[in-house]
């Protein structure tokens, strides 16, 4: 009876902590975002000020009290994101000397703060900064590698394009949509490292895979030839790749290279060697795609209806539409644009 | 019989230490998750990755019965989301009243051919529409089959790799597609997210969004959003840090449409279809060998209103435990499996153990301390002390999760709110917890009679301007420590069997 009470003691005083810390944070939560807002609010018309009227840097940076420099830094970062070009230079110009009071946090044991002091570093840092950005593209946290790829993935820092490139198997379970777009945000500057990487059949099919993608989001025309020549390899997704790149860059010399692919057992291989020959073929192309199977996929028959309507097959179309079942609803969706 | 008696008090007093020992774990757990996850939202914004990948395209599909009233300020708020590609397919699910001629006339639909690109069981569909003016609204009219029924047939006609299963009185936040999508980027072996889903009630819609978070001014509704927070802030962000997600709400939740459709789609066959699917993606996933991740992520949110009458609510709980006693029916076979991993070795039994049975063996509690005191094995002392035990540890429980909500996300603004919510987790003891009880109990019973009604539901509308969102409302996913089930939606339609 008496450890009954003693535990009903204890889980009274418990909940009267735990109101008490509720209830505390809440003051405390409440007075730092007033102290953020109230240094956002004096400092964020600053610096619009700063970008549009050309204000004295230095004279800026000496009304920054030593207990604020922090805040002032986020504020600029959180500014700094929205913009580019000479507003951002000047921002940096202006921030740069400050970063001195978060560079330790690079070191911190929490990899959250790590990543988030890199973001400041890389958007806020001027050049010199970059080799301490690229060496954390080996931090033991895949958070602040991903961080520090992206801050490398700049229009103005294609050099790092190579490092990026060297550790692309540590964003394997990346989608590829977000390895190839964080690629092609280099730009053009980085295309030759990009097609010498997909080129070397040594580097994993998937990364190939995914720079192939970059490649094709910067409509790379130059990369088509080294897409063809990987049709040879065995992974699919490369494949697939590939297949995509010559559709939107391809040259009809290509053509011949894909028609194999027609007869893929994989549905999206298919489909995406339709597409290619309804950009790159001819007639001949278009009298396969219409006698092609679809096997019951339907992307395979969507895709087949818009080849044929690329390559202006229209007596096809209209033999798909004589088929009946999926073929028909295909080409009848394709030659009306959906409309019944 | 005093041995028997004995026996069965030791049984249940471990029980009443086995659960909270539980919720206590789950709510450190997720003390500890949620404190990473908001650095790490910090420390990679969503803005900033969106418009470098653009994101995964995404079909918005939302299931509509009966909803003549509110559908179309609900498609308009839909297609204001910041979402680089998504389309909305609506399913007008053989609707009674006008939704199908409202949406024709608001939306300047066309009939149109469309190819289904898959063919999972659905009721028949009747036409394909699609938006002359916005080309990424497409509707769906089909015979009635019910939620599960209509989300396979928006399966069916929808293109994007990703779908969002929602319903269609569910607001979501602007920015909520693209957070839910994050995690699908970041790791292309997630097949599904769920996000949170927030009661609306007492809150003020302008314009299709949340303008003004507020506590509702029903108590019974206040309970709910205790319930919630414990729910989905202590609960379910416990389980996913530990890998075992096993409920995503039907009112909002985010799939890769592929997966799915390999793994049937989902189940029109129960009343908790949300979290069958869930547990069947697990099954499908590790019985085929497929690298897969099914995750739980706090920041994404969507509102919805909760019953505020008493029948109502004691329907819907009545309606969840159904529906999880007939998931957990239906793939008892994981349960205790390690070939199903965390999912099978403790998830599963936990939600045998004290979600399934838990009102069971709760009641059976208050039988036996009754039996107790009058065959004289324990004072009336011991007994109150017992059951004061039982609210204060209950309250810290409730509290931790008011206390994680104060740790991310503070929605709720005001002081008044956040001591209205501390003074919730004291009285929420007094009568309601015994009722929510109650009512899992008639759950449990009625999943026995194999019932499959999904009861009706009465709304009363949330308070807009702008824009009349909340004429219907949708009644509520999972909850109690856990144990979601069928969205609600699927209450207001008609019973399929």
């Amino acid at each position: 009876m008496s450890v009954l009470l003693i535990v009903i003691v204890a889980l009274a005083v418990l909940n009267i902590v735990f109101v008490s810390l509720v209830i505390l944070l809440r003051v405390v939560n409440g007075r730092r975002d007033k102290r953020l807002e109230t240094r956002r609010s004096t400092w964020y018309p600053r610096l619009i000020t700063l970008i549009s009227d050309g204000s004295d840097l230095e004279d800026l940076r000496r009304q920054i009290d030593q207990g604020e420099r922090r805040d002032v830094i986020v504020t600029a970062w959180n500014l700094s994101r929205r913009l580019r070009g000479v507003d951002r230079d000047r921002l940096r110009d202006f921030a740069g000397p400050l970063l001195d009071e978060i560079t330790p946090d690079l070191e911190a044991h929490s990899a959250e703060t790590r990543a988030r002091t890199l973001q400041m570093v890389s958007c806020l840092g001027g050049d010199e900064y970059e080799p301490a950005i690229a060496a954390r593209l080996d931090d033991p946290s895949q958070l602040v590698s991903l961080v520090a790829a992206r801050a490398l993935c700049q229009p103005n820092r294609a050099r790092w394009i190579a490092e990026v490139l060297a550790r692309l198997h540590r964003y394997a379970s990346w989608s590829h949509a977000l390895t190839s777009s964080m690629l092609a945000n280099v730009g053009m500057d980085a295309a030759p490292h990009m097609r010498a990487f997909s080129a070397d059949v040594r580097n994993p099919a998937r990364d190939r895979a995914a720079v192939i993608r970059a490649l094709e989001l910067l409509r790379d025309a130059e990369a088509a030839d080294i897409a063809a020549a990987q049709l040879t390899d065995d992974d699919p997704d490369l494949i697939a790749a590939c297949l995509r790149l010559l559709a939107v860059v391809g040259r009809s010399e290509h053509a011949a290279a894909v028609r194999p692919f027609l007869a893929d057992e994989r549905f999206f291989v298919r489909a995406a060697a339709i597409t290619v020959l309804g950009k790159l073929g001819g007639a001949s192309d278009a009298r396969m795609i219409a006698a092609l199977d679809h096997g019951g996929s339907p992307w395979v028959a969507i895709r087949s209806a818009h080849a044929l309507a690329d390559l202006h097959a229209t007596d096809e179309l209209a033999s798909m539409v004589g088929e009946g079942g999926l073929a028909a609803d295909a080409a009848i969706e394709t030659l009306y644009g959906g409309a019944a | 019989m005093s041995g028997l008696l004995n026996a069965f008090e030791v049984l249940i007093l471990t029980y009443f230490a086995l659960l909270n020992g539980t919720y206590l774990v789950l709510s450190l757990t997720a003390f500890r998750s949620l404190r990473r996850y908001m650095g790490r939202l910090e420390s990679l914004q969503v803005d900033d990755l969106l418009a470098s990948s653009g994101g995964l395209p995404i079909s918005l599909v939302v299931p509509a019965y009966n909803e003549a009233a509110s559908i179309v300020p609900s498609v308009r708020s839909l297609l204001t989301l910041r979402y680089a590609d998504y389309e909305i397919v609506v399913v007008n699910d053989g609707s009674s009243d006008d939704t199908l001629s409202v949406l024709l006339a608001a939306f300047d639909l066309e009939p149109v051919t469309r190819v289904p690109t898959s063919q999972l069981p659905a009721a028949p569909v009747h036409a394909v529409y699609q938006g002359v003016r916005h080309e990424n609204l497409t509707v769906i009219d089909k015979a009635n089959g019910g939620k599960a029924d209509a989300l396979n047939a928006g399966l069916n006609y929808s293109r994007r790799a990703l779908f969002c299963a929602m319903d269609a009185d569910t607001i979501l936040e602007p920015d909520a597609l693209a957070r839910v999508a994050r995690p699908f980027m970041e790791d292309a072996s997630t097949v599904a997210v769920g996000g949170i889903v927030r009661i609306a009630n007492g809150c003020s819609v302008v314009g299709g969004s949340i303008d003004d978070v507020r506590l509702p001014k029903s108590m019974l509704v206040r309970f709910q959003v205790l319930e919630y927070l414990r729910a989905f802030l202590a609960a379910r962000v416990g389980w996913n840090t530990l890998g075992a997600t096993l409920i995503i709400s039907g009112a909002f939740g985010v799939f890769r449409r592929s997966v799915v459709a390999d793994a049937g789609g989902f189940d029109a066959t129960t009343v908790g279809e949300d979290m069958e699917l869930i547990v069947r993606l697990h099954r499908h996933c590790r019985d085929q060998g497929i690298p897969y991740r099914i995750e739980f992520i706090p920041d994404p949110v969507a509102w919805t209103e909760a019953p505020e009458k008493i029948a109502a609510l004691g329907r819907q709980r009545d309606r969840w435990q159904r529906g999880l006693v007939q998931v957990i029916t239906r793939h008892r076979r994981m349960i205790g499996n390690p070939k199903y991993g965390v999912v099978g070795t403790m998830a599963l039994p936990y939600y045998v153990a004290f979600e399934m049975l838990g009102p069971v063996v709760e009641v059976a509690g208050y039988a036996a301390f009754v039996a107790a005191v009058l065959f004289g094995r324990a004072s009336v002392v011991f007994v109150i002390g017992f059951l004061v035990l039982a609210i204060f540890l209950g309250t810290a429980l409730s509290i931790a999760a008011v206390a994680l909500e104060e740790l991310s996300f503070r929605r709720y603004r005001r002081f008044s709110d956040l001591l209205i919510l501390l003074g919730v987790a004291l009285v929420e003891n007094f009568g309601y917890r015994q009722l929510s009880t109650w009512w899992r109990l008639r759950g449990v019973v009625s999943a026995m009679r194999r019932d499959h009604r999904w009861g009706a539901m009465e709304r009363r509308g949330l308070e807009t301007s702008d824009r009349d969102v909340g004429s219907t409302v949708t009644d509520s996913p999972a909850l109690q420590q856990s144990g979601s089930r069928p969205s609600a939606e699927s209450s207001r339609r008609a019973p399929v069997s």
